[in-house]
């Protein structure tokens, strides 16, 4: 859309240009010689450019740009329309007047927002100061009121109408330069908020209307034929046929638009409330025009004041409403209008007697007195020609059918179908309704509320019919039938959710009607409980007393889950959970869309939001359709979203394709990406949280997915044992706490009686009872400790995926490029089968995809070939991706992809190959590992090393420590094979230079001794916390900066212990050697 | 002689889909169709022969809902909701039977897709075959 608006401001930049250009030229022109052969033609080219300026000022908004070009055409048109001769003074305040347009111009065109109305307000002055003499007004009054005497000073407004090419000088009348000036802060605010609105409208309405009054009006150059004094006899348009009809017109069009905004109050007031006041000025700019000058006073009233009451904003316009038809009524002779009632009467009052005798005769008839003949008939013909006469087809027809019964039984159902028709008109004759004293509505509910007991009685017989299921059809009939009768029973005791419920279930039996089952046992299930419910809720209203109606709400939502209920299925509201899926696809979601979506899950595919605007591009529509109709592509559903008046469609599509192949995939079918674009990738939060595949061919998918189906399980299982075995550590570790050991001693001494002897053996039984319990508490202790390592286990492994399962969507990447770059290019591995995190497989696909993209982007120097080697560590994934064609000095590696590599505490270098070709090295560290690690301390920081790198820890003696002189007096440590390592510190700025370089290492004596790779470091540490199974976390914030480490790890006691790469500090030593 | 349908839906292609969805049906025709509840209203006072109405629910100027309280008034036409959001037992579903829908189909999976036929349609054919059988 943003693109659309570029169009229009440059549009409207070099439209208005031209116009200036036009109009300077024309003033030139005619200031050489204003009495020139042809100097009415360039009066006229004068006036079309700054007509033609103005109205797009206007379109855009730009209301005091408007308002000076405006007036500027007043002026014109007094010279072209009212034989005021063009003196020099014009010629030179219309100069001006163009200067300062073409500044505004400039001006709008850069900010696109209007000017500040006070630098221009001297040539408003100076412009209405002309105006006024031009006719014999005083200035002073004509600042004040200068377009309105336009017309005032015109006998009569037909006059102007018949005697004048061009109906500005009527339109002026209807806009006072005052007025524009009032509201053009609130257009300016308008164009900001809503340019497409603001563009759109008026092009539908007051612009039309120009249009279409220009394309009636006399040609606007032609010469002037005659004067005001000449005049035909006074004429209003809106005595033109033609006028007329293009004026009714827009009296729909506006009561249309007044309708639309009314529901839109609840919702956005302010916008709700500047569709009326457009829609009422546009009706008000015709009107005037039209010479109705009652309809502008009451159309301007109301848009100035009429929301500003305390009266609700959607009564205020509904009377509006009724007031544009009276108008056009009164005006126009207009018959119906909408739903206007044209009648005499009012509708209901005119049936009531009707009514009361049918209903009497009922009465008379259930008691036994049946009618006399003819007695129905009577009343119901006049029902019926009333109706008929109103449109109100369904009102005659029951009528009718009134008149036909045969048995009470039958005449009291047709008589509440005929109230339930009537109630149906009265939702829709609301003003009509109001203003009369009878309600069919109110009757109607009253009487379902009356016996409500009844029908729920009737439904309960009916259920029980489907279940016998004999006579579907009847008990199906029968039971959407009472249903209805409980809505209206509840709308009498405004019991909404209840009535709600009450038509979901009318919903739900009709289609399983139509599927031609009989109902299931959850819809029966619900519809039983909803008639309990209601009995127990009616009882209550019945007694006075508060119902609960809690059950409803759950009844309700069971009820827009019972299509999933009966087949099984996950729930829509599970999916909108589990996909975090946006508000606009909340309850849309179809048993088909659950389906397709569980499935979708369950292979552990991705979902996305994809925005279209297809709806008028049949092409690309074709072009989209067949690609959510392929075969990597599942349509889950799609909603229709409205913006600026355009129909667009959201698609909820899965895919095995990841993000960038959609992006990919939807730039091919739109390149520009105007019209159709990925909104939103979506994450299945389930998976995300037990690691569920994401990517993968199909068996592995499948393989994935069983594994997420079946590790949750498992863990469930671990879970509960660790649960377990933690409540029994608890009851006996407490157990010991609880008990009195000096209490005891002290009571088994004193009942020893003094005899020490006998007091040693009490004590030492005591003390071994509980030295076994305390065993055996430090035992299921250590069986925790398992079980939790068991479960840190599995939770690691269930997060492992073979890093093979990249390749597959490269290569599909790889060829869509190719592909669109008509190249080739051939994509191969080695080492696909590590396993390495789903999170540090997410992050080396993104790195991969970028540098593969970047890579094939220039087709002259596409690589034939490429292969990727992934190969891990124990601390790092390292991937080489190697090319064979000559980069030609260009550089591939993106920003992109070394911030990814960087955000992961990776490295990437893009490394020239001597021969030909380009290789990358990616370095990532790796994360969510369970390590086995021996925690130290060192200065009050705790680390970890990892227990595969540690060779041995010793506690040397003072002169293990040596002092290098040749290596600059570096410190190494003399080990027991003799030979030296180089001794580490692990505080401060990790470098080269910290390698035995601490003047303290007397004061240390124990050192771990760990392999590097290429060596061995001696690590000093204050003192050794043990050895625990660690789960490595990457490294995040501030930290992911620090070198050497490879990532953090929450330690027994919850202390956070950095975890050293040992790898790495070799590397530096290494260097720095 | 086929039924006369309207199809009222602000997507053109939509009624593009539907519409070529009931070429299919040998006893039913595309007899008008509206962009939304207003332009609906007004041709249906024009044509006093619609058996059947196929009625989007979220249109602009005027929607489906708004326009079944006026249409319900003044034709016999069956009318027949087919939204994506009038799922089962839905809130909109039960809007939809309040105000006089005959029948509700959900629109398929994929709403506006080639596989209209496949998913909804025969769905859509017996409700309306069977709304006008009972008529």
């Amino acid at each position: 859309m943003s693109d659309e608006m570029d169009e229009i401001w440059a549009l409207y930049q070099d439209d208005g240009s031209q116009s200036l250009d036009a109009m300077e030229a024309a003033l030139l022109a005619l200031q050489d010689d204003p009495t020139q052969e042809g100097a009415s033609e360039q009066i006229g080219a004068l006036f079309r450019a700054v007509h033609t300026f103005k109205g797009n000022s206007r379109v855009l908004g730009l209301a005091t740009v408007e308002s000076r070009a405006h007036v500027s055409e007043d002026l014109i048109g007094l010279v072209r329309d009212e034989g005021v001769p063009l003196d020099d003074e014009i010629i030179d305040v219309l100069l001006l007047a163009g200067d300062v347009l073409r500044d505004m111009l400039e001006e709008t065109s850069a900010t696109r927002a209007d000017v500040d109305p006070a630098k221009s307000e001297d040539l408003m002055a100076q412009l209405q100061d002309k105006i006024a003499r031009c006719k014999g007004e005083a200035p002073a009054e004509a600042e004040a009121q200068a377009e309105v005497a336009v017309v005032e000073d015109v006998p009569a407004e037909a006059e102007v109408v018949e005697t004048q090419p061009e109906q500005e000088v009527a339109e002026a009348a209807a806009e006072p330069v005052e007025e524009v000036a009032e509201i053009a802060p609130e257009v300016a605010e308008e164009s900001d908020e809503e340019p497409v609105e603001a563009l759109a409208e008026p092009a539908s309405a007051a612009d039309e209307w120009d249009e279409l009054l220009e394309e009636n009006e006399p040609v606007a150059d032609a010469p002037v034929q005659a004067t005001p004094q000449q005049a035909m006899p006074a004429r209003r348009l809106v005595d033109d046929p033609s006028y007329r009809k293009i004026f009714e017109g827009m009296i729909d069009d506006c009561i249309g638009k007044l309708q639309a905004a009314m529901g839109g109050f609840a919702e956005d007031t302010e916008a709700a409330e500047k569709k009326v006041k457009r829609a009422l000025g546009d009706l008000s700019h015709a009107a005037g025009q039209l010479g109705l000058d009652e309809w502008v006073g009451v159309l301007d009233a109301f848009a100035r004041d009429g929301l500003a009451e305390g009266t609700p904003p959607e009564e205020s316009v509904a009377q509006m409403i009724l007031k544009i038809e009276e108008l056009a009524v009164v005006d126009l002779g207009r018959g119906e209008v909408v739903d206007a009632f044209d009648g005499d009467g009012n509708f209901f009052d005119e049936l009531q007697p009707s009514l009361v005798v049918l209903s009497t005769i009922g009465l008379d008839w259930s008691v036994g007195q049946a009618p006399e003949a003819g007695a129905i008939a009577a009343e119901t013909d006049r029902v019926s020609s009333l109706a008929r006469s109103k449109g109100f087809v369904r009102v005659a027809d029951f009528a009718g059918r009134l008149a036909q019964s045969e048995t009470v039984a039958d005449y009291r159902q047709t008589e509440l179908r005929l109230y339930e028709e009537l109630s149906a008109v009265e939702s829709v004759l609301l003003q009509e309704a109001q203003g009369g004293k009878f309600s069919p509505t109110k009757l109607l509910r009253n009487w379902c509320a009356d016996h409500a007991f009844d029908t729920l009685e009737a439904i309960d017989a009916a259920l029980d019919g489907l279940k016998r299921d004999d006579e579907r059809d009847a008990h199906y009939s029968s039971l959407k039938r009472q249903m209805r009768l409980v809505f209206h029973a509840c709308s009498h005791h405004e019991l909404e959710t209840a009535g709600q419920l009450a038509m979901s279930l009318v919903d739900l039996f009709s289609r399983m009607e139509t599927s031609g089952r009989a109902p299931d046992s959850i819809l029966t299930h619900i519809a039983r409980g909803y008639i309990d419910t209601l009995e127990l809720v009616f009882d209550a209203l019945a007694q006075g007393e508060i119902p609960d109606t809690q059950n409803l709400e759950i009844l309700f939502e069971q009820a827009s889950n019972a299509a999933f209920l009966s087949e099984g299925l996950m729930t829509a509201t599970a999916i909108e959970r589990r996909l975090s899926l946006p508000e606009e696809f909340h309850r849309v979601l179809s048993p088909e869309s659950v389906r397709a979506a569980s499935e979708a899950i369950d292979d552990g595919q991705n979902f996305y939001i994809i925005s279209t605007d297809i709806n008028e591009h049949v092409e690309l529509a074709e072009k989209f359709l067949d690609w959510v109709a392929s075969d990597h592509v599942t349509n889950i559903t799609n909603v229709t979203v409205f913006r600026d008046g355009d129909t667009l469609f959201d698609f909820l599509v899965a895919s095995p394709l990841d993000e960038s192949e959609v992006v990919a995939g939807l730039s091919e079918m739109d390149p520009a990406g105007k019209l159709v674009s990925l909104k939103l990738a979506l994450h299945d939060s389930a998976a995300e949280s037990s690691g569920g595949a994401k990517e993968g061919s199909a068996s592995e998918e499948e393989t994935a997915s069983t594994q997420a189906m079946a590790m949750p399980a498992e863990m469930l299982e671990t879970l509960g044992e660790v649960a377990a075995t933690q409540a029994m550590v608890h009851h006996m570790l407490s157990e010991l706490g609880h008990g009195d050991i000096v209490g005891q001693i002290s009571s088994l001494f004193q009942q020893s009686g003094g005899d020490i002897a006998r007091a040693r053996s009490d004590v030492l039984a005591m003390m071994s009872e509980f030295s076994a319990k305390f065993h055996e508490a430090v035992q299921v202790e250590t069986q925790l400790v398992s079980q939790l390592t068991d479960l840190q286990e599995q939770t690691v492994a269930m997060r492992n995926r073979p890093v093979e399962l990249l390749v597959r969507p490269l290569e599909a990447l790889v060829a869509s490029i190719t592909r669109r770059n008509r190249t080739e290019t051939k994509l191969t591995y080695t080492g696909g089968g590590i396993q390495i995190d789903v999170t540090l497989m997410d992050t080396l696909r993104k790195v991969l995809r970028a540098v593969i993209t970047s890579r094939l982007s220039d087709a002259e120097t596409a690589p034939n070939s490429m292969h990727v080697v992934f190969v891990r560590d124990e601390e790092r994934v390292q991937v080489t991706l190697e090319d064979d064609v000559d980069n030609q000095g260009k550089r591939f590696l993106t920003d992109d992809a070394i911030e990814m590599v960087s955000a992961a505490g990776g490295t990437i270098r893009e490394v020239d190959l001597p021969r030909s070709g380009v290789r990358y090295h990616i370095s990532l560290p790796l994360s969510m590992v369970v390590l086995e690690g021996m925690a130290v301390g060192y200065e009050g920081v705790r680390y970890v090393i990892p227990v595969d790198s540690i060779k041995s820890i010793v506690q040397p003696d003072e002169g293990s420590v040596t002092s290098i002189s040749a290596a600059d007096g570096t410190k190494m440590l003399r080990v027991d094979e003799g030979a030296l390592v180089p001794i580490y510190r692990l505080s401060g700025p990790v470098d080269g230079a910290q390698v035995g370089r601490q003047s303290a290492v007397g004061k240390r004596d124990i050192f771990v001794i760990v392999s590097t790779g290429n060596g061995q470091l001696a690590i000093p540490v204050d003192e050794l916390q043990g050895q625990q199974l660690v789960l490595l976390r990457p490294l995040k914030g501030v930290l992911r900066h620090m070198r050497n480490l490879m990532g953090t790890a929450l330690l027994a006691g919850g202390e956070v212990g950095m975890v050293l790469s040992t790898s790495s500090i070799g590397e530096d030593i290494d260097r720095a050697a | 002689m086929p039924h006369k349908v309207m199809i009222v839906d602000d997507a053109a292609m939509m009624r593009l889909y539907i519409a070529s969805f009931i070429r299919t049906l040998p006893d039913f025709t595309v007899a008008a169709q509206a962009s939304n509840g207003q332009e609906a209203l007004d041709k249906l006072s024009e044509l006093d022969d619609i058996d059947l109405i196929l009625l989007d629910i979220e249109m602009p100027v005027m929607d489906g809902l708004e326009f079944l309280r006026h249409a319900k008034l003044k034709t016999r036409a069956k009318i027949v909701m087919l939204s994506s959001v009038a799922v089962s037992g839905s809130a909109h579903a039960a809007k939809a039977r309040e105000l006089g829908a005959d029948g509700v189909v959900a629109k398929p999976s994929g709403t506006v897709s080639h596989d209209l036929e496949e998913k909804s349609g025969e769905e859509l054919a017996r409700t309306m075959r069977d709304l006008l059988v009972a008529a």
